[in-house]
Order: C-alpha cells, then structure tokens, then sequence
C-alpha cells in the first residue's frame, strides 16, 4: 500500500510535465505567447503577443497576401506553412476572408512578408514554450 | 520614415484599413519585433535576452542599411 502511494508521488510530476508540454504549444499556436502566459510566463508571453499580433495585422493592413493550402508552387506551399504558423490570427482571417489573394502593389509584398514572419516567430515561441515545459529552460 | 495610412470600405461594404510604409519603416519595424521574439526565445536569463535582443535589432537595421549603402556604391 505505501508502495504504491510513493509510486504515485513519483509519477504524479511527470505527468503533469508531459500535459503541459502537449498543451503549451498547442495553446502557444492557437493564442501566440498564450504558451508562456500558461506556464506563468507572463511578461515573455505578453511581448510574444504583442509581437506576433502587431506584425500580422500590420501584414493585413499592408494588403499583404494571404496563402491558403495548396499543392501547387513551392513557394506558395512555403507561404502557406508560414502563415499557418500564426494558428488563431490565421483561422480568424481566413474565416473572416481578410488579406488580399494577390499582391496588387509594390508594398503589398512587405505585407505578405510580415504575415509569414509573424507565424515563423510564432513557431520559435512555441518551441521556446514547449522546452520551458519539459524543463530545458527556465 | 514615412507611414501613411487611409480607411475605406470595400464594394462588399467591409471597413478596411490601409497602411503604406516605406523600405526603412518596414525594415524597423520587422527588426524590432524580431528581435523582441529572437531575445525572449534564444536566452535564458533577463539579461541576457535583453542584450541579444538589443544585439539582433542593431544587426538587422544595420544590415538593411549596409546593404542599402553598398546597393548604392554599386549602381554608381
């Protein structure tokens, strides 16, 4: 009986490491800094969001280009994963139907960028946000 | 730096806005949000995020502009 009760205690933490290292990022993709904002990061999380949020929707404000999924050209495929990688702001957007389907002028194009950037840097925090769960970084 | 912005609405009747910004506005604004994402997620201390992301923004803009310069001497 007290064996099983310190087999418990000892499992206890690494379960509740390995859920927050499947609900960090996935709440990180969804919420961009939400991953670190869980997990007590609040200031790191609140910069990420800021980040991330202000980049996309400049991205939209520049009539910069949305991807969708496709099997077509490689770059359009690339654009697509960038842009996917904003998760909420990218579902928002679709559903929304805002972003521009080509790019109409030269500045447009800084749009598109910052847009596929945003869900880069997303990806890192959400990396960042999984290795803060398993305790690689404090 | 020049940023100009303007509101209209759509044939569809959605409101939207436009923001214009030039090569150097949009180069500073990409590199100081980098930089924020690069210093949190590359450091492990406050400090040390605080000076890499300082590191990066410096690198970025100066990269923009030594390229911008050198882009220069070469059409010359």
């Amino acid at each position: 009986m007290a064996d099983s009760t310190t087999e418990k205690a000892k499992i206890a933490p690494a379960q509740t490491v390995s859920m927050m290292s499947v609900i960090a990022p996935a709440v990180g993709w969804l919420v961009p800094g939400a991953g670190h904002m869980i997990q007590k990061r609040w200031v790191r999380g609140a910069l990420i969001f800021i980040s991330v949020v202000t980049l996309f929707l400049l991205g939209l404000a520049m009539q910069g280009r949305i991807y969708k999924a496709n099997g077509g050209d490689i770059l359009d495929i690339l654009g697509f994963i960038g842009n996917v990688g904003a998760g909420g702001l990218y579902i928002v957007t679709l559903a929304m139907d805002w972003g521009a389907g080509a790019i109409q002028f030269a500045t447009a194009d800084y749009g598109t960028k910052f847009m596929i950037v945003a869900g880069l840097l997303n990806f890192i925090a959400i990396a960042d946000a999984y290795h803060i769960a398993i305790g690689k970084k404090q | 730096m020049r940023i100009t912005s303007r509101s209209e609405r759509s044939s569809k009747g959605q409101f939207y806005v436009t923001i214009t910004l030039n090569h150097f506005s949009a180069a500073a604004v990409f590199a100081l949000f980098a930089s924020i994402v690069f210093g949190i997620t590359h450091r492990d201390t406050t400090r040390d995020m605080v000076r890499y992301g300082l590191y990066c923004f410096v690198m970025f803009l100066g990269g923009a502009l030594v390229a911008g310069w050198a882009m220069w001497l070469l059409r010359r």
